[in-house]
């Protein structure tokens, strides 16, 4: 059809037909048009829109890894150029949810395209999710079936279009659009806080955040016979930053070699963040990456032995977004090199 | 005390000499400007310009911008504690050059400031689109120290803002704003405005009566010596969230709790505090403001933030405890979304925190268009594209844009 929407849907391995519990370490497959749920979408859908794959993936492989498992899929999805991409529902399943809200994600990061699915209000993976993809609130179980597609469908069809959804439609974004105001900041506080003292209803206009929680690894065990890495969101690099850290909203981490010094030497290295005067730190490097103190705890016995390199940042007016991924690159490069016995030092300005 | 601001507004800026104001239209020999300038300055002036709302004129980076005032009695200082007594904000005739600002462009080494945009695209975003700005594009000489140059900008600046306004001595005002803080009313609720300012060292630092406050416990001024020149911004460390001079000078909060004053509420007082650099600084500061407010017996308090990052501990540190001691608070701070507006806005939060306005998003980005005229510096860290042409750049780089004592209009909702 000339001009209707293509579409891929994501589904599990028990809505995609291959199997149960068995078969949830199924690795991402496809199947060429609608598969299962997806026969309900297309009737709903009708012309405008065609299911043309299903992406099938077990959700334990998902589960397992979900940031690169939902790579694999976005892949499998980029191959039939759709407009639109329509995952699960996944009803009150936590783990479908999950799958389903990382494909999303996935996909409208690497494709550009809305990304829909469907999941019930207690499914945790809404919380995670909800800015990442679109996702419509469903009932509890495939019972509701019928009603989600209907829901998910329309959301799809609405976002294809460039239809802004109904508030309802959704579970809230919490994304922050910029607005301009017809009074100041100033008249709006005191007449919020006149709400507040005079008893009427105050709407602030900032939902606080929440924010992940990140577990802990281990303690080490065994110092003596660890490794230690030294890094810094100080803003301390090599003199001429040579990949050009910005001072400010950094957009990237470097990693430096440490070899031969028995300090930071104030000629070999600067520091460049905004967010506090730079005046001792590059008088002194060792004040914010202490090398010095290292290379005398490593020759004591206190410590194993000190990395040869170091990892740094300015983490000036970061983005949450990118201090994670700087977090995740940078503990992924220690560990492509030290299997185990790891310890970072990492300072903060 | 009795404060009258007398308002001249200006229309018309003219690089015409002799300087005078006449008609609404000032007009100043840049020539005159040299007075002002020792001749042993760490800094030299490379031109005077004019920059006009919609006039497409493009300025980077922008340290400061003035309001230019000058009290009726020549004996008292504008911004006492530079070059004057110490003392004396709040009370008697100040004239007032409305609707014009001085701004200071100058690359001064630290500094990390912004772009002051004059297109009509930029009019929402940048309060300084949207006044008539007589421009300092000011050059450090070599050798010279940044904190004595940024001194000698500062010496300039206040001293040009002045000058001006002392044209304005003898001609009648187009309008007088007078301030008398009535007696409070006991029916009505006791507000105080926590007034948090930036001080955490050279180029980061706001000055009061001309004292840098790095090191300052908490202390309280009258609303009053707010308006009238008390504070002093010599921070430039974030264009957008932090509060320069102009804006203490003309700080919306306290109008609008002024203007509020014995009808809907009491303002009971201004708390002034720094947002200090360590933890244990930053506790003492919270718990003396707080004890404050506690003293003027006040039921609400709202609280600003100036700049960003550690400075959300002394907010967040404030809130927590004026709620425990009974006072409904509401906070005034900026956003850090991300581009796509789905990152944490804030990067600390506390459950008390349950009324907040937003200045807007930061990392909100915003492309403008070729300048008309550029002054400054061709290029700046955070914009892409050259300053002459078309730029994209996050509101983080646009002077006030965000600026946290609710100067401007911006805000955010969520979607």
């Amino acid at each position: 059809m000339g001009g209707s929407l293509r579409v891929v849907h994501y589904l599990n391995q028990f809505f995609g037909q291959i199997g149960g519990e068995d078969q949830a370490n199924t690795p991402c497959l496809v199947k060429e048009g609608p598969v299962g749920p997806g026969l309900a979408f297309k009737a709903v859908l009708g012309d405008q829109a065609e299911i043309v794959a299903t992406v099938v993936c077990g959700d334990n492989h998902m589960g397992e890894n979900l940031e690169e498992s939902s790579a694999a899929a976005a892949a499998l999805v980029a191959q039939y150029h759709p407009d639109i991409l329509v995952a699960g529902p996944a009803f009150i399943s936590g783990r479908y949810g999950m799958a389903c809200g990382a494909v999303c994600k996935a996909v409208s990061r690497e494709l550009g395209i809305p990304a829909v699915t469907g999941m019930s209000e207690d499914n945790p993976a809404v919380e995670i999710y909800r800015a990442h993809a679109v996702i419509s609130p469903t009932g509890k179980s495939a019972s509701k079936m019928k009603d989600a597609v209907q829901a998910m469908a329309k959301l799809a069809l609405d976002l294809a279009a460039g239809r802004e959804p109904e508030p309802g439609d959704f579970f809230a974004q919490g994304k922050r659009r910029l607005v301009v105001r017809e009074h100041s900041g100033a008249e709006r506080a005191v007449a919020l806080l006149l709400d507040r003292l005079q008893g009427r209803e105050a709407i602030t206009e900032l939902p606080l955040p929440t924010f992940e929680k990140v577990p802990p690894a281990p303690a080490l065990d065994d110092l003596a016979g660890a490794t230690i890495v030294l890094g810094t969101e100080g803003g301390v690099t090599p003199v001429d930053n040579p990949d050009r850290i910005e001072m400010s909203m950094a957009t990237k981490w470097g990693r430096y070699t440490l070899e031969g010094l028995a300090g930071m030497d104030p000629a070999k290295f600067t520091a460049s963040h905004g967010g506090y005067d730079n005046t001792a730190a590059k008088q002194d490097p060792n004040r914010v990456v202490p090398l010095d103190v290292m290379r005398d705890l490593a020759a004591a016995g206190v410590v194993g032995t000190q990395a040869e390199f170091f990892y740094t940042t300015a983490g000036n007016a970061t983005t949450v977004d990118n201090a994670a991924r700087f977090g995740r690159e940078i503990a992924s490069d220690i560990r492509a090199q030290f299997a185990q016995k790891v310890g970072v030092v990492f300072t903060s300005t | 005390m009795k404060l009258e601001l007398a308002h001249h507004r200006v229309a018309d800026l003219s690089l015409q000499g002799p300087t005078r104001l006449e008609e609404g239209c000032l007009y100043f020999d840049p020539e005159d400007v040299n007075a002002l300038l020792p001749a042993e300055s760490a800094i030299f002036i490379k031109n005077l310009a004019v920059a006009t709302p919609g006039g497409g004129q493009r300025m980077a980076p922008v340290l400061d911008v003035v309001e230019p005032r000058a009290k009726a009695e020549p004996d008292q200082g504008a911004f006492p504690g530079f070059g004057s007594s110490p003392q004396g904000a709040g009370q008697g005739r100040t004239h007032v050059l409305s609707g014009m600002a001085l701004l200071a462009v100058a690359d001064l080494p630290g500094a990390q400031e912004g772009v002051v945009d004059m297109s009509p695209e930029a009019a929402d975003f940048c309060p300084f689109a949207r006044t008539l700005n007589l421009v300092l594009d000011l050059g450090v000489k070599p050798g010279a120290s940044r904190v004595a140059a940024d001194h000698a900008v500062r010496e300039l600046t206040l001293g040009l803002a002045e000058r001006l306004a002392s044209l304005a001595r003898g001609q009648e005002p187009e309008r007088l704003e007078i301030w008398e803080r009535a007696p409070l009313e006991s029916a009505l609720p006791r507000v105080a405005l926590v007034y948090l300012v930036q001080s955490q060292g050279d180029l980061r630092r706001t000055y009061l009566y001309g004292h840098p406050v790095d090191e300052i416990l908490p202390t309280m001024l009258d609303p009053l010596e707010v308006l009238d020149g008390a504070v002093v911004s010599g921070n430039f460390v974030m264009p957008s969230n932090k509060t320069c001079t102009y804006i203490h000078q003309n700080n919306p909060l306290v109008r609008e709790l002024l203007t509020r004053h014995g009808h809907e509420l009491n303002f009971a007082g201004v708390v002034v505090a720094n947002e200090m650099s360590r933890m244990a600084d930053k506790e003492r500061s919270a718990a003396m403001a707080a004890g404050m407010v506690r003293g003027l017996g006040a039921e609400g308090a709202i609280i600003n933030q100036e700049g960003g990052g550690n400075t959300i501990t002394d907010v967040m540190m404030l809130c927590r405890r004026l709620e425990g001691d009974g006072v409904k608070t509401v906070l005034v701070l900026n956003e850090f979304a991300g581009e796509d507006g789905t990152t944490p806005s804030l990067a600390e939060t506390t459950p008390e925190a349950v009324a907040i306005v937003s200045a807007g998003n930061n990392d909100h980005r915003l492309e403008l268009p070729a300048a008309m005229q550029l002054i400054g510096q061709e290029v700046i860290p955070g914009v892409h594209g050259v300053l002459r042409g078309p730029i994209s750049l996050p509101l983080g780089r646009l002077h006030s844009s965000t600026n946290q004592m609710g100067f401007n209009n911006l805000s955010c909702v969520s979607l």
